[in-house]
């Protein structure tokens, strides 16, 4: 609770602001029921001028009837105003009265925190839920400043303390508070009526009393789309629970922009997957390999080693028996291709040549 | 409480002894009591406290519809 002097300070600020506030009621409704009546005075007192000069032409009766309506019509509003100023609404609370609703203030909400300088006084709400949508605790703030309010009447802001906004719309922080100014519906009008008679707990309850309850037919965000987003890829705007993060760039994802990888089985977009050339299965950046030979794209599950070099190499291309890769395999199977097969000899059906004979040959297996 | 909040505050006549409970029943027909903050004098009272003359009754809704449209800024 504020010291006693503090809460008496702020008692005399606001009750000077109520009486300026009354005071220029009071006005305003003169201005507005007899500023009418002045040119009514006017066009009489021409139609009188007219009379006096010609007053055999008949103008007489019908200029007193016209009198006689005018000066009713005045007489009746001008009662209507002594009544007004002689309501409670004209009549401004004592400072006591004041202090009273500072400390009931207090009492209701706890928390009170007055700020001369900034000329505003405030206190929190408990956290608000909405129909499972969690918005936190609120600070309800007056401002009585009237040079910046417009029509002097003190203004109410209210902030979130631990702000939940929709993803649609950060500005908005409740269904009825955007830019932490309330839109009361038909609060309006009672909350005005409080502060203009000094009822600034009154005031504070109509505006807690907006903040607990939801009016779907006139929200800035829905409370059915405050926790929608939009899909990273096709734009398309989904309930958060329909929404999936892709593990590996983080955005998030409809259901039919995002697929699972069939290494890890994590949740990846289509911009981070990327298809094995062995398998044809889906595979996050995370579980892509390259195979050490070819150089294509493979899931890990799809790489081996040669059981040579131990190079990973995709599992199509290792011999099947050898388990080799194909810079190692030629070296073990090519050796026969390399040495020559020993040749068939061939025996001749002649007799064999003499040493006289010099034409005969032996005949050797074909180059 | 009267004219749903937008008229003036009012002095009203009651019988002595009258209770809380009674005085709402009388004033805010069809209406639950559990939708409203009843306060005499600044502070909550039990259903059957007995009023007295110069006690002040606040009697205030704690549902009202909010909007998205604020009428002041509609004005200008």
């Amino acid at each position: 609770m504020p010291p006693t002097r503090l809460l008496v300070r702020a008692a005399l600020k606001l009750r000077a602001v109520c009486i300026r506030h009354a005071a220029s009621a009071v006005v305003k409704s003169f201005r507005d029921r007899l500023g009418p009546y002045q040119t009514a005075l006017e066009t009489a007192r021409g139609s009188l001028a007219e009379a006096v000069s010609d007053p055999g032409a008949g103008r007489l009766l019908p200029l007193r009837r016209q009198l006689h309506g005018l000066m009713r019509a005045f007489q009746h509003n001008a009662e209507q105003i002594l009544r007004d100023a002689e309501q409670p609404a004209a009549q401004v609370p004592d400072l006591r009265s004041f202090v009273e609703e500072l400390r009931q203030l207090e009492e209701e909400f706890g928390g009170l925190e007055l700020d001369l300088k900034k000329k505003t006084l405030g206190v929190s709400t408990d956290a608000i839920e909405l129909e499972g949508v969690y918005l936190g605790a609120f600070r309800i703030q007056l401002g009585w400043d009237i040079s910046r309010y417009d029509g002097g009447t003190p203004h109410f802001n209210v902030i979130a303390e631990n702000p939940n906004p929709p993803s649609s719309n950060e500005a908005v922080t409740h269904p009825h508070v955007r830019d932490q100014s309330l839109c009361a519906g038909d609060a309006t009008a009672p909350i005005e009526r409080a502060l203009a008679q000094g009822r600034i707990v009154d005031a504070f309850f109509l505006v807690r009393s907006v903040l607990t309850h939801y009016n779907p037919k006139s929200a800035h965000v829905q409370l059915e789309d405050w926790d929608s987003g939009n899909c990273r890829e096709c734009s398309s705007s989904v309930s958060a629970d329909d929404l999936s993060v892709c593990e590996r760039c983080g955005y998030e994802f409809c259901n039919d922009c995002i697929s699972t990888c069939s290494c890890c089985e994590v949740s990846c977009c289509h911009e981070c997957e990327l298809r094995c050339s062995v398998c044809q299965g889906w595979h996050c950046s995370k579980c892509r390999r390259r195979s050490a030979r070819s150089g294509r794209d493979c899931c890990r599950s799809c790489l081996r080693k040669c059981a040579k070099c131990g190079a990973n190499v995709a599992r199509d291309e290792l011999d099947a028996s050898s388990e080799l890769c194909p810079t190692c395999r030629p070296k073990e199977a090519g050796a026969p291709e390399v040495i020559p097969a020993p040749a068939e000899a061939v025996i001749p059906s002649s007799p064999l040549p003499t040493e006289n004979d010099h034409e005969c040959t032996i005949p050797t297996a074909a180059n | 409480m009267n004219n749903d909040g937008g008229g003036f505050a009012d002095y009203i006549e009651v019988e002595l002894n009258t209770t809380v409970n009674k005085l709402f029943s009388e004033q805010m027909c069809g209406c639950q009591p559990e939708d409203y903050l009843i306060r005499v004098n600044r502070l909550p009272v039990a259903a059957d406290h007995a009023l007295q003359e110069g006690d002040r009754v606040t009697i205030t809704p704690t549902k009202i519809e909010g909007a998205r449209f604020n009428i002041v800024a509609c004005r200008r």
